[in-house]
């Protein structure tokens, strides 16, 4: 079990970095994502 | 939200951890392993408790995913880590609720940043800890954005103007999962990064934003 016999403090910050970016990009674009699905089928259910 | 004894004891507790971390660059698996390990026996002492009649509070599926999210970290040696991991997200999401979910992502992100060799395996069960206790995508998303804060700044510090190749080359590493666990890299910006993660904290705790 390394990840719970392992005690660093130390952290890479600049990869840190790169991934709040990737983790903001891909989930605005989730986020964008199913904001237009869920529109698109409440207007299909609206018109049924 | 938290009472004002609880925010103290998180304070000083994360207090005492980035002082232990600027001196020893380590942080003590009593304030960290232990913690973890205790949330996660208590989660699954939650899931099963009904089963065999312990009388505890209705624990809900966020219990339950809580406990699939520690499975994953005690095979995160293995990839079947994966199978928890993804039972975790499911009941979360599909059973459990918002709070449930925030703590969830919280576990399995942190546990693949260490497993990555992005955040040391102690910043990383702190994390852990912070976002089980107070489940609120609030606190997560002012530690994100702290960290992030002072690593830009810190970047841009450091190579000013050529910050930009540097996260281009960087997510170029990332998309083809060229992390430093498996390339060995020790990194420009290897930082204790238990004040930065106080500073976050007592920021979402004491009501600054």
């Amino acid at each position: 079990m390394r990840f719970l016999s392992g005690s660093s403090g130390q952290s890479m910050v600049e990869w840190l970095v790169i991934a709040v970016i990737l983790v903001a990009v891909v989930g605005g674009v989730l986020i964008a994502l199913f904001t237009t699905l869920s529109g698109k089928l409440q207007g299909i259910n609206d018109a049924l | 939200m938290l009472s004002n004894e609880a925010r103290l004891g998180l304070s000083l507790w994360l207090i005492g951890l980035a002082v232990i971390d600027v001196r020893r660059r380590q942080l003590p698996h009593a304030l960290t392993t232990v913690p973890l390990l205790g949330v996660g026996v208590l989660a699954i002492l939650r899931t099963i408790g009904p089963i065999v009649g312990l009388a505890l509070s209705d624990p809900g599926w966020d219990a339950t995913a809580l406990a699939l999210a520690f499975a994953a970290v005690l095979l995160s040696d293995t990839s079947l880590a994966i199978l928890p991991a993804f039972a975790a997200l499911i009941v979360a999401f599909v059973l459990g609720t918002p709070p449930g979910q925030v703590a969830v992502i919280a576990w399995l992100f942190g546990l693949a940043l260490a497993t990555a060799g992005i955040l040391g395996e102690g910043d990383a069960k702190v994390v852990m800890i912070l976002l089980a206790v107070c489940p609120d995508a609030r606190l997560g998303l002012t530690l994100l954005a702290t960290c992030a804060s002072v690593g830009l700044v810190l970047m841009v510090w450091q190579l000013r103007t050529a910050t930009p190749l540097w996260l281009v080359a960087l997510a170029q590493d990332a998309l083809q999962l060229k992390f430093p666990a498996r390339t060995g890299e020790v990194g420009r910006l290897n930082l204790p990064l238990m004040p930065v993660l106080t500073v976050g904290a007592a920021i979402y705790l004491w009501g600054i934003i």
